[in-house]
């Protein structure tokens, strides 16, 4: 009995599917059926009910209460089971079910354009730009990645189908993130400066800053944040201290600190004063 | 190849369309501009090449049954001034059947520009060996640019046929080429690097993938090389002692890794996910002044665990587990220019619990605790634990509102061996600095998202953040160096920051209005311990302001024949450092205020026209005018060698301000 049963829904959900998935829906949403046939799901073989579902009930009684919908509003879980019934076996998506995005309702359609667009791929970054707005100013900031020139997209360093580290990045470490593209910063050196072989983010804002070369601060105070207790490090500029002052000093104009420590990420040069250890060569 | 890649990829572009006909669309867009830039160039196109010249762009997309290509080409194009194609110009192919297996194809340059017209006394400028006598200020002086030009290429393929397995595979080049600034304590002297690296990476993965499990195994590897080797030599000034230095440059080095995943899913609506990975980088460096040999071998190792429950409608629940090890085996040298070499380890670990319970009224309640503690082979935070709840609430009852709250709460303790000894002056007693002290931790968030008309949406969001570490032992009380009482805390204090960002966008008839205002407000507390003259303890207040606004429209003025654009964005930053001593301090010379730190304003206004000529022909004309005033107390009077600071610059980053016009004219066919 449950195999006849089987057969028939089998059957029916055949029928109806040849029934309602081309020309009826056609007949009352004729431009979305147009973008549909023209899109990446209509090409790859992919009708109305793959993703809205049966639509028998619909057919007869046109209402947005009988047919699963995408619109905004909706329900988050039950729009994404109608995407995850083709792409849950995806690896890309293997962190799914444990990410953030999910676990704040995101749905799929929040970020990819089914219909509108012939491939709903994420339009990076102003997708993303449109929840995380904190992160749309920094990458507008005076120093920032080249993120609005589109050169580096928001999903070369986070997946947003989820990853096991914080901030869904996709690497196992901040500074394993980083030095996929800078891999000169990878060393080993050896002299390395603690700070920064720790987490690049103690010194560096990768969106966006107010200050030069990402810094989440203008130099020497980044430096004396943590540099406030020994010799010149410890001492106060102020803005008599630069070009223009009476007591002009090396360690504030300019590129301050870095006028004589550039080795900053790590140098193999021997110890010394200067020296390497002191990242001064 | 910069040239003979457009042509071709455009080639294959118009042959293919004209081929298929019918199965295949896209466009061709040829174009022309005009650039005007007085000031920084250099700063106007940090990522770009944009100038006077000829500009296109092209793609394509093919599909027959179930095969499909794609083609892009974007910055193609002529740079007039320069006599060269443009330095930011990118390719793509993407192929495949569905389901069965895809590709990709890929290049693609991105320049970034940090200061034209940098001069120099030295010689040599671009390679390895800078020579000259930087002292005599009155050589004519070198120009160059501090610019580099990154250029990626390579390919990718990923496969299943239909079947549960499934391969990857990835290769790409990465080559950077250019010069940028450093600076150096022999001679105070600053120096134009040579940049010549090249990274090439493999990627492979392969796994099974069902429903219920995907397990995953994958390699990467990936070898950096500086071809202008480890390091720069150059000439000390005179007036230092001269002779030859020696500046490290970034050594080759080669980097391992393995991975595995394994996803399951289980009963009761759950997903247990769990992946760990181990990452081996070497290298080998001649120590050319002591001849000594350094192999540097560092070891990353990660294991991570998550288990994500739904096991009656309104719970959600995620347990998670995180483990990374970094673990320094390179030579340790005994005496390296007078001092032992240290090695620098850290091992991570972090547990919690994320709850979300969905309660009436479509509201969803969260909260969620995780600690984390880190051990280091660092004197000043030899151990680090955090402890961070969170609450959140959010609300979507109405269709056209959302609310969002948030508060997280971190606590942080530490552990420190910092001692003072006469070895190792650089620590004092239990001095531990801010990225590893302790610290307690509050932030706020607030959203609302809401659309009260059809036509209208508006979106609102403040952010509060404040660290605190005033409660943290951030140092002795007594001077390592004079045994003089400390009366402050050292490093910085606290940092707070206000954000907050606001969005709308609304459509009546044929306009669409896009607006959006960003704030930023922070404050940080410091203070400090002079030692070097005058021995006393000071403070210092930053305030740094940021705000930026501006306003979009769209026109549609003759639906599908005559569109306008138009926009305006202002932005505003501006900084100060307000100094406090003591009244029993003895300045040795007095301090003032910084009043203007990383001050900048920036506005940018745009007009484009788009014009459908016919249903296949689009033309687009527009303008752009941008300009950028940058004032800071530290670049103020900027000079290249100033006798009384002793330092030799070359002008890096010297003065970004400018102001850009830029007129364009592009046309485009679409078939």
């Amino acid at each position: 009995m449950p195999r006849i049963l089987f057969l028939f829904a089998s059957a029916l959900s055949l029928f109806a599917g040849a029934a309602y998935a081309g020309n009826m829906c056609k007949e009352c949403h004729e431009d979305i059926f147009a973008k549909h046939v023209s899109s990446l799901h209509g090409k790859a073989g992919k009708d109305c009910e793959s993703c809205h579902g049966g639509g028998a009930d619909h057919v007869a009684n046109p209402s947005k209460t009988n047919i699963i919908t995408f619109a905004k509003g909706g329900n988050a879980k039950d729009q994404n089971k109608q995407c995850l019934s083709c792409h849950d076996s995806n690896q890309n998506l293997m962190s799914w079910d444990t990410s953030l995005h999910k676990q704040e309702d995101i749905a799929c359609v929040a970020c990819h354009t089914v219909h509108d667009s012939p491939k709903p791929f994420a339009k990076e970054p102003e997708v993303c730009f449109g929840c995380h707005k904190d992160i749309r100013a920094l990458a507008n900031n005076f120093s920032h990645h080249p993120i609005i020139e589109g050169k580096v997209k928001c999903s070369a360093c986070h997946n947003p189908h989820g990853t096991m580290t914080k901030a869904m990045i996709k690497e196992e470490s901040v500074n394993q993130l980083c030095y996929k593209c800078h891999s000169d910063k990878r060393g080993p050196f050896v002299w390395e400066h603690p700070p920064v072989v720790e987490n690049c983010l103690t010194c560096h804002n990768p969106h966006g800053a107010k200050s030069g070369r990402l810094l989440n601060e203008k130099l020497p105070t980044l430096c004396e944040d943590c540099h406030a207790e020994f010799d010149h490090t410890s001492i106060p500029y102020g803005s008599n201290s630069g070009f223009n002052g009476g007591n002009k000093r090396p360690e504030f104009v300019g590129r301050s600190c870095l006028n004589c420590h550039g080795a900053i990420h790590g140098s193999s040069a021997p110890a010394g004063s200067p020296g390497g250890n002191l990242f001064q060569r | 190849m910069r040239y003979i890649l457009p042509t071709f990829l455009a080639m294959v572009c118009i042959f293919t369309g004209a081929a298929f006909a019918d199965d295949v669309t896209g466009t061709i867009g040829l174009g022309g501009q005009y650039l005007n830039v007085r000031g920084d160039k250099a700063k106007f196109n940090e990522y770009g090449d944009s100038d006077s010249g000829v500009t296109g762009q092209f793609n394509l997309d093919y599909s027959f049954k179930n095969y499909y290509l794609s083609l892009d080409g974007k910055n193609i194009g002529w740079n007039y001034n320069k006599a060269a194609g443009l330095d930011n110009q990118s390719y793509t192919l993407n192929g495949g059947m569905y389901e069965l297996f895809k590709y990709s194809l890929f290049y693609d340059e991105t320049p970034h520009n940090i200061t034209f017209g940098a001069k120099s006394a030295y010689s040599g400028i671009g390679g390895n060996n800078l020579t000259n006598d930087v002292s005599n200020t009155a050589l004519p002086l070198n120009s160059f640019d501090y610019r580099t030009v990154r250029t990626t290429y390579g390919g990718s393929f990923e496969g299943s046929f239909n079947t549960p397995f499934f391969f990857g595979a990835k290769v790409d080049r990465s080559e950077i080429k250019g010069k940028l600034p450093t600076g150096t304590a022999f001679g105070q002297v600053e120096l134009p690097v040579p940049i010549n690296y090249s990274t090439e990476n493999l990627y492979l993965e392969t796994g099974y993938r069902t429903r219920n499990v995907i397990f995953k195994v994958d390699g990467t590897l990936s070898e950096f090389e500086n071809h202008n080797g480890p390091w720069l030599s150059f000439e000390q000034p005179s007036t230092f002692g001269g002779g030859t230095i020696n500046y490290t440059l970034p050594p080759d080095n080669t980097y391992y890794k393995v991975g595995g995943s394994l996803m399951l899913r289980l009963p009761l609506n759950s997903s247990f996910v769990v992946s760990g990975s181990y990452a081996k980088l070497e290298n080998n460096q001649n120590l050319i002044e002591t001849g000594q040999n350094f192999k540097g071998d560092i070891n990353n190792t990660s294991i991570s665990a998550a288990l994500a429950s739904n096991p009656f409608s309104p719970l959600n629940l995620r347990l998670f587990y995180n483990f990374f090890e970094r673990d320094n085996s390179s030579t340790i040298l005994a005496d390296y220019g007078g001092s032992p070499t240290n090695r620098y380890d850290y091992i991570k670990q972090s547990t919690g619990i994320d709850i979300g319970y969905r309660l009436p009224a479509k509201t969803k309640a969260d909260a969620g605790y995780e600690y984390q503690s880190v051990l280091r082979t660092r004197e000043d935070g030899t151990r680090t634990r955090d402890h961070i709840a969170y609450v959140q609430i959010k609300n979507s009852f109405f269709d056209w509102m959302s609310a969002k709250v948030r508060y997280q709460h971190l606590i942080r303790g530490s552990d420190t061996a910092s001692a003072a000894t006469a070895a190792d002056p650089f620590f004092i007693d239990n001095f531990r600095r801010f990225d590893v002290a302790d610290k307690t931790q509050d932030k706020v968030k607030v959203g609302l998202d809401f659309q009260p008309l059809d036509n209208l949406t508006l979106g609102v969001e403040y952010d509060f953040k404040h660290n605190s570490y005033d409660s943290a032992l951030l140092g002795s009380n007594v001077n390592f160096y004079d045994g003089s009482p400390l009366s402050a805390l050292l490093g910085v204090q606290s940092d707070t920051r206000h954000e907050i960002y606001v969005d709308a966008n609304y459509i009546v008839s044929i306009v669409k209005l896009n607006s959006f205002f960003d704030l930023e407000l922070v404050d940080r507390e410091m203070n400090a311990h002079e030692i070097e003259a005058g021995n006393f303890d000071w403070s210092s207040k930053r305030q740094d302001t940021s705000y930026s606004y501006g306003f979009k429209a769209d026109v549609d003025i003759l639906k599908n024949v005559l569109t306008a654009q138009a926009g305006w964005r202002y932005e505003k930053a501006y900084g100060s450092n307000d100094f406090s001593f003591p009244a029993s301090a003895v300045l040795p010379v007095p301090v003032q205020n910084i009043g203007a730190l990383d001050n900048f304003v920036r506005q940018t206004i745009t007009a484009k026209f788009g014009y459908n000529v016919t249903k296949q022909i689009l033309v687009d004309f527009g303008y752009t005018y941008e300009r950028l005033k940058y004032d800071d107390d530290a670049w103020s009077g900027y000079q290249l060698a100033d006798p009384t600071l002793g330092l030799i610059l070359t002008g890096a980053y010297a003065n970004p301000t400018y102001e850009a016009h830029l007129v364009f004219l592009n046309l485009t066919y679409k078939f």
